[in-house]
């Protein structure tokens, strides 16, 4: 009993030790990022560093004061506002098309038969294999003859190559969940295939709807290869490619390069953490059935 | 099946497509921005990528990475999924917070590494110094190996807790009773680790490791940010090459004929990894 007692606390203090440990290895990056975006730039070049942040917020008002002027952009952290705006039509565009896309083919791969039925969406998950790598250049070279490159319509169309196949690989499990029968009851009050899947099967399949629309936003946003192969003009740049130019080690301006790191992944943290649910849910409704 | 059109239309033209056309490219001498016609080489450019002396070493360090960062993605995960397993104050909240890292792009990743790794100002060599484990500041960049082994760290920081809410979901699913029947038989909780929960959450173990060897396969960015592929050539990968040979010589064949060559070897990578962890896994249950 006595040793079941001890053993019982050892695995108590084993596990309050991993758990510990695995809150600092998620928390203290972002942590040390806050800390130095809040220190001013003389702070955050004493070493050792201070431990506590300043509470010095002139980083991230000198990323913003750029956006009020008329000035043309001068340095890199004058990009960051502009990027972000880019990047938000950009990403918002790509997540509206994925869902419209993405349901309908999702819902007639969970719901038809016709040759192909059964094997595309398993070719479209497997096509989350191909390295995005694969396409740059072909990208490169179509979009350039098309006078794409630079464009919001371009870089989309870029994105949605390897957002779509995966949106309608989650769609179709989304729908494949819900029971034929819905469609069936909602045939014989009269809808038509179109009514049925608009006004009955697709409110059901809001979930998934959710995931796949922040998936793609996520993955648009966080896309750097294409943004910076194919946008590489400053009045058409996007986020990542804008913060890329903040790592400067020669102009030890730290603070300004964590508040623009902080800015840029500010929403997809916040839509991740809003919706932790929906993603992991999305992300993992191929998992069990590869 | 009208319904399925777009999105048949837009994977055959932007992704179907674009792969045949890169694939082409690659057997032909094109140089960006050029005027001239591309002039067809047939598989020359696969053959000096090959016999390129950056080529052997670049392969041998992309793989080594990509071992390196899908193991530590599924040792870590594994053990903080194990904790996360058992009900204790405060667990949905350590869960919350799970998503952060995976939320980033590998620029801000490389960023935050970058800074948290800065030989002089970084907080992780002031933190070492003032632990009194250091006594000189420790230049993390300057060695090819120490950086890649940093940019490993990068990278399973970012995988790890993604990792542990999949492998938590399976965990889950691991049947009670199973443990019980074990237990009775004698196992301690090692074994029943290995021949109970492991089996029966194999499928999830074989996803976290073919997502992680996706991911390090294309480590770029934090190759665009941190080191530029040096010191010399020591932390180019396959993906950082064939981007600087494509965009930076403006050698598209070449470049194209690299980015083949990577995908091969991560396939087959993945098709290792689904054997080693099935095969074995199947075995196990056989016996």
């Amino acid at each position: 009993m006595a040793a079941g007692t001890r053993g019982r606390l050892l695995t108590r203090v084993l596990r309050a030790l991993v758990v510990t440990a695995l809150l600092l290895w998620v928390l203290l990056p972002f942590y040390f990022l806050l800390l130095v975006a809040l220190t001013s730039k003389s702070d955050s070049l004493r070493t050792p560093p201070r431990w506590i942040p300043t509470m010095d917020f002139g980083s991230f008002h000198s990323i913003f004061k750029s956006a009020f002027s008329s000035a043309p952009p001068s340095n890199p952290s004058d990009l960051i506002l502009p990027g972000i705006q880019n990047s938000a039509v950009v990403a918002v565009c790509v997540a509206v098309l994925n869902v419209v896309i993405g349901s309908m083919a999702g819902y007639a791969f969970a719901r038809f038969r016709f040759p192909g039925s059964k094997f595309i969406p398993g070719l479209m998950l497997g096509s989350q294999l191909v390295p995005v790598f694969a396409l740059v250049v072909p990208f490169y070279v179509i979009l350039h003859s098309l006078r794409l490159t630079d464009s919001t319509v371009g870089i989309v169309i870029a994105h949605l190559s390897f957002t779509v196949p995966f949106s309608v690989w989650m769609m179709r499990s989304f729908f494949a969940g819900i029971p034929i029968e819905v469609d069936r009851a909602a045939m014989i009050d009269g809808c038509t295939r179109w009514q049925v899947f608009y006004r009955v099967v697709l409110p059901l399949a809001r979930p998934g709807i959710i995931s796949v629309g922040l998936f793609s936003f996520m993955v648009s946003w966080n896309d750097f290869l294409f943004a910076l192969v194919l946008n590489s003009k400053t009045d058409s740049t996007l986020i990542q490619p804008a913060i890329s130019g903040l790592y400067n080690v020669r102009e030890q301006s730290f603070g300004i390069m964590a508040a623009g790191t902080l800015l840029a992944a500010l929403p997809t943290m916040l839509l991740a953490l809003i919706s932790q649910r929906f993603l992991v849910r999305g992300l993992t409704s191929g998992v069990g059935k590869v | 099946m009208a319904m399925a059109m777009p999105a048949l239309l837009v994977t055959v033209a932007l992704l179907a497509y674009p792969l045949v056309y890169s694939f082409w490219v690659s057997l032909h001498e094109q140089t960006l921005g050029s005027r001239r016609p591309a002039k067809w080489v047939g598989i020359d450019n696969y053959t000096s990528v090959v016999t390129d002396p950056t080529f052997f070493p670049s392969l041998t360090r992309t793989v080594l990475f990509a071992v390196a960062v899908v193991a530590g993605t599924l040792l870590l995960g594994m053990t903080f999924a194990l904790a996360l397993n058992q009900e204790f104050p405060g667990r949905s909240i350590v869960r919350g917070v799970l998503i952060l890292p995976w939320s980033l792009s590998q620029i801000t990743l490389a960023l935050t590494f970058g800074w948290i790794f800065n030989s002089t100002f970084g907080p992780l060599n002031g933190a070492l110094f003032d632990a009194g484990l250091i006594d000189k500041y420790v230049a993390w960049f300057a060695s090819g190996r120490v950086a890649l082994i940093v940019m490993a760290v990068a990278f399973i920081w970012s995988l790890v807790p993604f990792a542990t809410l999949l492998l938590l979901g399976a965990l889950q699913t691991v049947p009670e009773d199973l443990h019980k029947a074990a237990r009775i038989d004698g196992a301690g909780p090692v074994r029943r680790f290995f021949f109970v929960t492991l089996p029966w959450i194999r499928d999830t173990v074989l996803v976290v490791a073919v997502l992680a060897l996706i991911n390090a396969f294309l480590a770029f960015a934090l190759i665009y940010i941190l080191t530029g592929g040096g010191p010399g050539t020591e932390t180019t990968l396959l993906s950082w090459w064939g981007y600087t040979t494509a965009f930076r010589d403006l050698d598209l064949g070449r470049g194209a004929a690299i980015f083949y060559l990577m995908t091969l070897a991560m396939v087959i990578l993945a098709s290792l990894t689904a054997f080693a962890i099935s095969g074995r896994g199947r075995q196990r249950r056989a016996a």
